[in-house]
């Protein structure tokens, strides 16, 4: 029995039958409240009006599926569907309408947008006086009677239970409670739900048969949400990925952004920093701008919000103000993730715009892709309360090795005499004093505490709908003194004012109290612990005799330990986002929408660097406040009307208008020469003002934009879209300040079409073009303005000056991103495995470049459009259902995104270097023909042997052949970005027993590694160095070495960077692990669900590279990518507990 | 029930009408200056005339320390190891530099830094509301400033790109050797011809500046004649003497004195105009005299060769360290491994760390006193008036007098060499008077170094050369 009509057979029904339908007047027009914040219809509001004569019920119920998002699902045999109608219905609701249409006949359910007819069933079987009289005892003794629940081990009334070749049948109640009397003790019965499958239990005698669904893996009907509308998944001609908050055992996460990693083909999503809170670099479909940002606009229930970093370190930020910090210990140059102020819990789904039919509609803001975050909202009927917590430990995956006290000892006894030092550990005394000496990394790492509370509630009062969460979420570092603490509440309210009125409010309201990290990519005295850990003495004490931090008279950097314990670096932000909107519906088809948003960030970062420091010490301690104060609002008018010609002819066309504006205002104060530590930050006025420091900062940036697009379905089966945004941007020059964003998509569902082999349930090809851009340059880049320049000391006193900022581009314009898609999306095997194919072409030009000039002009460069990038790729996406048994389900979901970037044009420029990290230099190389940021510098074929001319030296090839290394012999080594990433999560569901676990993947990617070049070339003769490298050092008995002698080596040829200090950092990790229990509840009048869960996440990782993360980048977000003392990659196990009341 | 609804949509979207129909994108600025607004007054044009100064007094402690470097480790004055720095010397020392190395990477943009500044304030003097007499005088700063930026480079660099406009196009070629002479020349002398005898704001440009750069400037370029005359008519005006000790010169009580004919102020609170050469010199484990001092990885040692160099009784000797005392006492030996400190410069007493405020000279009165007798030698051969001068300078270090009989002409160059490198280490002169004497690369050779004629100058920074195609590269890199 095929409970699910497939769509194939009404199209069959349409072919045959069109001619005579087509006299039939028809006008049938539906309204439906919808909005951008959430697939949130009320579909039982929804109106209707028919007018058909002598028409089968077929024909009708198709024409509600094809105008509206109402899908009808029923047994071909429960009732003659080939009747036929006359009606003339004028906006009346579903349920009416089904009435009518029925004559009470049949009965309904309706979920969502799923309307389920059945059999009408006007009384319970069960305890039915006529059975008892009518059948005998052994066929009463037939009743068997369960629960109906999700994997979650939530009821789900309105499930169907049918004996199979049967048409006797049952719905279970609202508590998804079923009795059900069967012909045949041998029988089996069949229970189906809309969004889940179907499952077949043999009864076998069995009387009390609980029954767990799981969701269909992928549900073709599901509404996906798009920029400023939602669309029918099988109606979307873009590449969207859509995530479910259900589907993704999220784990141990600070931002909502952490959730998407590894799950969407196409995305590249890293943890820059393992610190908690630390930010993320997502790459959607590759890197596409050089100088201009490359994350993705984020839109929270239609608000685009201003995702650019925050405060980072002690100085500046990105738009921000330079200028000297002598702060400078604490400076982390991973900016803080916006989306920490977001609560994960709240996320209902998240959809990632990638081709240019889906993201144009977002214009200037479009090009690199749009993630579009949906929170929940409340649901009509009983009030939901829903409290989740796990409490949990974060220890370091990988500590890496640097040489013990003893390696270290030894060490040094050969390397110094081979410089021309004396031995220093020779005499035993020394040895026997220093004992086992100080693990230094030991010292600075913790097991960390990781803690959430989240309680929400949801439900519907009447007109209205409320969902409500607090959260608090707390969580270590497993570096000591570093942490996050957030406290998050957020309302989201839906109200009916009147039949044509909705309104709806939205706040989300967080305060984070952040516990920076120290380290950055500062070097020397100026490094953190982290940086201090791999490279202090290890024969070092922690602490003078008199309880002060030891500091070796032979190095010049910080014990790790007075960094960690003496400089003090927290944050607090608030942050306030709120929307507003108001849905009009002035006549039938016709939605006028108003938007209005605010978005209000206050934050301020508090750094003190004590007088344990090397830095602090000398100036009586430093104390440094910054603030910023972050503000941006949205205003946004839209019209949405859709219409039927007739029955072959839909028509949804949108236009707009909205206007957003941002603010920046940054206050930032230092001084030195504090009377004492113990104030901290709290009293500058006490300190020296001959050394103080004051800035600010304040800007402001506008857009103004004008947006439409067209959405037209013929016969359900040729979908096109087309959309243009006109986006007027104040960052451009006064001649250019509108840039226009087309697109084009056409989809072609294939799935009916005669020459298309059944096993397909849907397949549809989909192909867009279209333009995006950039607009993500900082303020004033098209201006000449002056700004604040050195200090010069005339006369004895320090004088500010002022000197030109730049060189004005008054034509400077819009970077435009070109992109070709072609997609298909298909289910075969009865919607068991589902799945996407993208391939895109993305090609940026007019690239916003800092055109290099020469210095001799005064400028280092001009921003211009100049250049292009090109970004082609494939994407897959395989969603299967391995084995669904009642007791038992397995699923698996695969994507794998391979993505091939090139600089095409520089406008004449070969290339550019770039990446500089202090003492290294630059690493990377922007060059036609390559991809960006790939790294570049010397290739090294060995060690040199004895008899060769420097032994124990790397030997490094001599590319040009004339003899000597010289820079000509650099070359590109190798490209931070990788071959191929993918995600595979397997689900495996026994009886109340969930198993779930996901890998995370990343091949071909190289990255340069500071710290072995720490090791390869140390600053100071006496710091420790990485194991693998010192204690794999060539000597003349050692010659397989990999390593070079470590002698003299600031007498190597070539360069730091090379092939020895760039890795491979491809790497597959085991991401997340969860084991779960669904607890009988049945009985309890307290619970509705209770799920227990063990959860592990970054439990392995397999990977050739040395280092904490072969994920991370010190340069946070940038396509250039070094790891220097990145914060170690943690890994973390938590026991937790879902609770329904 | 209808109108209601109307009106209340239409009111909030009225509201919206209205907020957004001012000229929304027009770009406003806060925080930054416009031209218009700036450069309309003295003090406008005061402040990006001080940025032109920063940058000539050398912008941040980078530029000053690799100055320094690369006249003193190719030349062969020092050496050093320790630190990531060691790599850089290395180069340095061993004549393997290239187009990246941080020499020329420095020190190029910040001169022209200074052209550009010195440039818009040259462009915007036009405003009739400025009085004549501040615009001679500022012209006079400006022309000093660009003309001591182009003394730089072409010092360093031979013939660089001409800008003398903020207008210029931003590409250009290399300008002829002869532009490039007539342009430093014209600016300085410009500048020498309205600037005042003194300021009363130590660090301004004065009359006595530009007579120092180009006495150097013609000595440098072997126009003996004129420089000895340009030397002895600031050794005749009088304006400047010679301090009475040499650790006065660089004593931090006594900064501002008028041995300095051209100095860069430094101050260790200024964020950027610092010293640091200390913290390249001291050792870790050395007491420091301040708790406010603080010093890096990497260490400049002196020669045991010209540590015994020196004549019996220098006080000049005085400031190499041969050998110290750790906190603790434990003693340490310096001389005899050619690990002599340079101690030159005082640790400053304010010092933020290794921030420093040491001013650092450029021109000072010892310097003149020897071009000149250097100039005269080379015109017409040892007079009494050349050893005359050269005996000022040691009679301050406390030795004794040369003695004209005792010299021929080239004998006379071989002392006032050795003068000089007595009198000027550590401050990054010493490949100049080797270069002007040929000695430059005869001596590295001499050394052991891989050195060639096209060593004299340095490559140009290899990004410039990428942004540039008109620009050709020195020759051998």
């Amino acid at each position: 029995m095929k409970l699910r009509r497939l769509l194939s057979n009404n199209w069959q029904f349409n072919l045959t039958k069109g001619a005579r339908i087509l006299k039939i007047s028809v006008l049938l027009s539906i309204i439906m409240t919808f909005s951008t914040f959430a697939n949130s219809v009320v579909y039982s509001q929804v109106e209707i009006s028919i007018d058909v004569e002598n028409t089968e019920i077929t024909s009708i119920l198709d024409f509600i599926e094809s105008t509206t998002a109402l899908r009808f699902f029923y047994d071909n045999d429960i009732y003659d569907f080939k009747q036929k109608r006359t009606l003339s219905l004028k906006k009346v609701k579903i349920e009416e309408a089904i009435s009518l249409i029925f004559e009470d006949n049949l009965d309904f359910k309706l979920s969502e947008n799923i309307v389920i007819l059945k059999k009408a069933i006007k009384s319970t079987p069960v305890k039915n006086n006529e059975i008892n009289t009518d059948k005998d005892q052994d066929e009463l003794q037939k009743t068997i009677s369960g629960s109906i629940t999700d994997k979650d081990g939530n009821p789900l009334p309105g499930a169907t239970v049918i004996e199979k070749g049967t048409s006797n049948g049952i719905t279970s109640d609202f508590d998804g409670n079923y009795e059900l009397k069967i012909s045949n003790p041998n029988a089996t019965i069949v229970v189906s739900y809309i969004g889940f499958d179907d499952v077949e239990v043999d009864v076998e005698g069995q009387q009390n048969i609980n029954i767990s669904l799981v969701e269909t893996t992928e549900s073709l009907d599901e509404i996906v949400v798009t920029g400023y509308g939602t669309v029918k998944k099988s109606d979307a001609t873009g590449a969207i990925s859509s995530l479910k908050a259900d589907d993704i055992n999220v784990g141990a996460i600070v931002s909502v952004d952490q959730m998407m990693q590894g799950r969407a083909a196409g995305v590249q999503i890293s943890q820059s920093s393992s610190e908690p809170g630390g930010g993320l670099s997502i790459r959607i479909r590759g890197a596409s701008s050089v100088n201009a940002s490359n994350e993705p606009l984020y839109v929270i229930d239609g608000f685009p919000i201003d995702n650019s970093p925050t405060l980072s370190g002690s100085g500046g930020i990105e738009v921000g103000i330079g200028g000297d910090s002598t702060a400078n210990i604490a400076t982390n140059r991973s900016p803080r993730n916006p989306l920490n102020s977001i609560n994960p819990n709240d996320i209902e789904r998240i959809e990632i715009l990638k081709d240019a039919s889906a993201t144009a509609i977002y214009g200037s803001r479009g090009a690199n892709g749009v993630v579009l975050i949906t929170t929940k909202r409340g649901d009509e009927g009983k009030l939901n309360v829903n409290y989740n917590t796990y409490v949990g430990t974060s220890q370091i995956v990988n500590a890496v090795d640097v040489m013990s006290t003893n390696q270290y000892m030894d060490f040094m006894d050969d390397i110094l005499p081979q410089e021309g030092d004396a031995a220093p550990f020779t005499n035993a005394a020394t040895r026997s004093a220093i004992g086992a000496g100080t693990d230094w990394q030991n010292q600075i790492y913790r097991t960390a505490m990781i803690t959430d509370h989240n309680l929400s509630v949801s439900g519907g009062m009447g007109k209205s709908r409320v969902y409500a969460s607090l959260n608090y979420f707390e969580q270590e570092g497993i570096v000591k003194n570093t942490g996050i603490k957030k406290y998050i509440g957020r309302i989201n309210l839906d109200t009916e004012i009147s039949e044509k009125i909705n309104i709806g409010f939205n706040l989300n309201s967080s305060l984070i109290e952040d516990s920076n990290g120290r380290d950055g990519l500062s070097t020397n005295e100026s490094a953190g612990p982290i940086y201090g850990s791999l490279l202090y003495d290890p024969t070092e004490p922690v602490y003078n005799a008199d309880g002060t931090f030891a500091r070796s008279p032979n190095l010049t950097t910080n014990n790790p330990m007075s960094t960690l314990m003496g400089v003090f670096n927290s944050s607090e932000t608030n942050r306030a986002m709120a929307n507003f909107y108001i849905n009009y519906k002035p006549i039938d088809g016709l939605i006028a929408k108003i938007n209005l948003g605010s978005d209000r960030s206050n934050m301020r970062r508090d750094v003190y660097n004590s007088r344990a420091t090397i830095l602090g010490g000398p100036v009586g301690g430093i104390a440094d406040i910054s603030t910023l104060s972050r503000s941006s609002y949205l205003g946004e008018f839209t019209l949405d009307y859709t219409k039927d010609f007739n029955e072959d002819h839909t028509i949804n066309a949108l236009s707009g208008i909205t206007y957003q504006k941002f603010k920046n205002r940054i206050f930032m104060g230092n001084i030195q020469n504090m009377p004492t530590d113990a104030l901290q930050t709290n009293a500058l006025q006490l300190g020296d003002t001959n050394y103080d420091n004051l800035s600010s900062l304040k800007e402001e940036n506008t857009l103004l934009s004008y947006l439409a697009r067209v959405n037209y379905t013929f016969r359900d089966k040729i979908l096109f879209t087309a959309s243009i945004r006109a986006d007027g941007s104040s960052r451009f020059g006064s001649d250019e300040k509108y840039g226009y964003f087309p697109s084009f998509a056409l989809g072609y569902k294939l799935t009916d079409e005669a020459f298309i082999p059944d096993v397909f349930n849907e397949l549809k090809i989909r192909t867009s073009w279209g333009q995006t851009g950039n607009q993500e340059i900082g303020n004033y880049a098209s201006q000449l303005t002056f700004g604040a320049g050195n200090n010069a000391v005339l006369g004895g006193s320090i004088v500010g000056t002022v000197r030109p900022a730049r060189l004005a581009n008054t034509a400077l314009k819009w970077e435009t991103t070109t992109q070709l898609n072609i997609g298909i999306d298909y289910a075969i095997l009865n919607n068991r495995i589902t799945g996407t194919i993208d391939y895109f072409k993305k090609n940026t030009t007019d690239m916003l470049f800092n055109l290099p000039l020469p210095a001799a002009s005064g400028y280092s460069s001009i921003l211009s459009n100049i250049g292009e990038v090109e970004n082609s790729g494939i994407e897959f996406l395989i969603n299967s259902g391995n084995i669904t048994t009642p007791d038992f389900t397995w699923s698996t979901s695969f994507n794998l995104t391979s993505i091939k970037n090139e600089v095409k044009d520089l406008g004449g420029i070969g290339q550019v270097m770039t990446g500089n990290v202090q003492a290294v230099g630059n690493t990377s190389i922007i060059k036609v023909g390559h991809p960006i940021g790939s790294y570049f510098g010397y290739e090294v074929d060995g060690i040199q042997q004895s008899g060769d001319t420097n032994p124990g030296y790397p030997n490094f090839v001599d590319q040009t052949g004339e003899g000597d290394i010289t820079p000509a012999d650099a070359k590109i080594i190798g490209n931070p970005a990788p071959d191929l990433i993918y995600g595979i999560n397997n689900t495996f569901q026994y009886k109340n027993f969930g198993l779930s676990f996901f890998i995370q993947a990343v091949q071909g990617a190289d990255l340069l590694n500071i710290n072995i070049i720490e090791s390869m070339y140390p600053a100071n003769r006496r710091r420790n160095r990485l194991a693998d490298i010192a204690l794999d050092r060539w000597t003349p008995s050692n010659t397989g070495a990999k390593w070079p002698s470590g002698a003299n080596s600031n007498r190597y040829d070539g360069d730091k960077v090379n092939t020895l200090t760039l890795q491979d950092a491809s790497f597959i990790r085991l991401k997340n692990v969860q084991f779960s229990y669904n607890v009988p509840v049945n009985d309890s009048n307290l619970f509705n669900s209770l799920r227990i869960y063990v959860s592990g996440q970054n439990l392995f990782t397999i990977t050739d590279y040395i280092g904490f993360d072969p994920e991370a980048n010190s340069f946070g977000q940038s396509n250039v990518r070094v790891d220097y003392s990145s914060f170690p990659l943690a890994s973390t196990v938590m026991i937790g507990l879902n609770a329904q009341f | 029930m209808k109108n209601f609804e109307i009106n209340i949509f239409l009111s909030i979207l009225a509201f919206f009408a209205i907020n957004s129909c001012e000229e929304p994108l027009e770009e406003e600025i806060f925080s930054q200056l416009a031209p218009s607004t700036l450069l309309i007054n003295e003090g406008g044009i005061n402040t990006v005339l001080n940025s032109a100064y920063s940058s000539a007094h050398y912008g941040n402690e980078s530029t000053l320390r690799w100055s320094v470097f690369a006249g003193d480790f190719p030349s062969g004055a020092c050496w050093g190891k320790g630190g990531s720095i060691e790599s850089i010397w290395v180069q340095l020392m061993e004549f393997t530099f290239d187009a990246n190395h941080a020499v020329v990477k420095t020190l190029w943009p910040n001169h022209y830094a200074g052209i550009r500044d010195a440039n818009v304030v040259l462009d915007n003097l036009g405003n009739e509301s400025l009085s004549s007499e501040y615009v001679n005088l500022t012209t006079a700063e400006a022309k000093f400033i660009r003309g001591w930026s182009y003394v730089q480079l072409y010092n360093l660099f031979g013939p660089v790109p001409l800008h003398t406009s903020g207008l210029d196009e931003a590409v250009k070629a290399r300008a002829t050797d002869a532009e490039m002479r007539t342009q430093i020349e014209t600016d300085l002398t410009d500048a020498m011809n309205a600037l005042p005898v003194s300021t009363n704001e130590f660090g301004r440009a004065t009359k006595g500046s530009a007579q120092g750069l180009l006495t150097k400037y013609y000595l440098n370029t072997r126009q003996w004649q004129k420089a000895a005359s340009m030397a002895k008519t600031i050794i005749d005006s009088g304006n400047y003497a010679l301090q009475s000790t040499f650790q006065d010169v660089f004593s931090f009580s006594n900064e501002g004195h008028n041995e300095m004919l051209w100095c860069l102020p430094n101050d260790s609170g200024s964020g950027n105009k610092l010293m640091a050469l200390q913290s390249l010199t001291y050792p870790p484990s050395y007491p420091r005299p301040y708790p406010n001092n603080a010093v890096w990885a990497a260490r400049t040692y002196m020669f045991d060769s010209y540590v015994d160099s020196f004549e019996a009784g220098d006080e000049r000797k005085n400031v190499i360290i041969q050998q110290w005392s750790t906190a603790d006492g434990t003693p340490q030996q310096a001389y005899g491994f050619d690990q002599s400190l340079p101690a030159k410069f005082p640790f400053d007493p304010n010092s933020l760390a290794w921030r420093s405020g040491n001013d650092f000279p450029i021109v000072r009165y010892s310097d003149v006193l020897l071009s000149a007798a250097e100039a005269i030698n080379e015109v017409s051969g040892p007079t009494q008036e050349a050893v005359d001068y050269i005996n000022q300078v040691r009679a301050r270090a406390k030795i004794l007098p040369l003695t004209l009989a005792n010299y021929t002409k080239q004998s006379l160059r071989s002392a006032i060499i050795q003068e000089r490198r007595w009198e000027f280490m550590h401050e990054g002169k010493t490949r100049d008077f080797l270069l002007r004497h040929d000695l430059y690369i005869s001596d590295a050779v001499s050394r052991g170094k891989s050195a060639t004629a096209n060593n004299k100058l340095f490559p140009i920074p290899q990004s410039e050369i990428d942004a540039n195609e008109k620009l050709v590269q020195n020759p051998g890199y």
